[in-house]
């Protein structure tokens, strides 16, 4: 193998990385999505107000995209110092990227449950943030470590 | 590996980013569907007025078809060019960044759904939903504008 191909392959575990966080970012906000449109749907029904801070539990998953960008862009960055190392970034952006695909993916139904609970009594807001929060330090870590792989 | 094969490589990667995009669209513009088809089946049953708007949430996640076509044609302009080698960013872009369009294509039309069911019920809160799919939106436009950094 050349020193091209393994630049390019390098590029490819680059690519894994995004596009798989960008799926569990996907799978996340359309997850929590649902519940609060659901949750909106019962305040009309109601009579009550529709509370637009459930947004915040909806737009939560979309996190893991960027970080899935930042480690694409670190493993570019190192592919083009050292491509001679192609399989740990093969490796990094593919499983590093399967890591942060399910963070994203379980916080978005941590946060449709959240969406459910703060719909209903209006009240623990900062309990449910820290519930997503620590969903999200698992893709931290993952690109963090990763980093430190590399 | 000879250039032809890696400008091969690279273009069935584009075929990837153009195809597994618009599955996505297909299931959620499906399934939007069929939740906008019931909706007006209960309007039609009780003696309403169908809502026309409801078309809005149907077509929303045919817009990943439109991007996977954007970053096919990055792919095919990055093969064309002289020298090339990055077969294997190029064939990635088109592999994972299709699955991430498809994934985001077929959750916002899941939400789409829900949409329907809620502003066919309650006749309100048309901007909120809207907000929630553009949120879902933003992964797809993440992806593609993200994914030109490795070709």
């Amino acid at each position: 193998m050349d020193q091209q191909m393994f630049l390019t392959l390098g590029k490819l575990g680059a690519a894994a990385s995004l596009g798989l966080a960008a799926v569990g970012s996907a799978l996340g906000c359309g997850t929590a999505g649902m519940a609060a449109i659901g949750a909106w749907k019962k305040a009309y029904l109601k009579g009550k107000n529709a509370l637009f801070t459930l947004l915040i539990f909806v737009g939560a998953p979309i996190a893991q995209t960027i970080y899935g960008m930042l480690l694409m862009s670190y493993i570019l960055r190192k592919a083009a110092v050292a491509p001679e190392n192609w399989a740990a970034y093969l490796g990094v952006g593919i499983f590093g990227g399967i890591g942060m695909l399910a963070s994203a993916w379980y916080v978005g139904k941590a946060a449709a449950n959240a969406c459910s609970a703060l719909g209903e009594t209006g009240k623990g807001l900062v309990n449910y943030l820290m519930v997503l929060g620590i969903g999200e330090t698992i893709a931290l870590f993952v690109m963090v470590f990763s980093m430190a792989l590399l | 590996m000879d250039q032809q094969t890696m400008v091969t490589l690279a273009k069935m990667g584009a075929a990837a980013a153009l195809g597994i995009a618009a599955v996505g669209s297909a299931f959620g513009c499906g399934t939007a569907g069929m939740a906008a088809i019931s909706m007006w089946k209960k309007a039609y049953a009780q003696g309403k007025g169908a809502l026309f708007t409801l078309l809005v949430f149907v077509g929303a996640p045919i817009s990943q078809t439109i991007y996977g076509m954007l970053l096919m044609n990055f792919i095919l302009s990055k093969a064309a060019a002289a020298g090339f080698t990055n077969w294997g960013g190029c064939l990635g872009a088109g592999i994972f960044g299709g699955m991430g369009l498809m994934a985001s294509a077929w959750f916002q039309g899941k939400d789409a759904a829900v949409a329907c069911d809620a502003l066919g019920e309650t006749g309100k809160g048309m901007v909120n939903y809207l907000m929630v799919l553009g949120i879902v939106e933003t992964v797809a436009l993440f992806v593609l504008v993200f994914s030109m950094m490795v070709l």
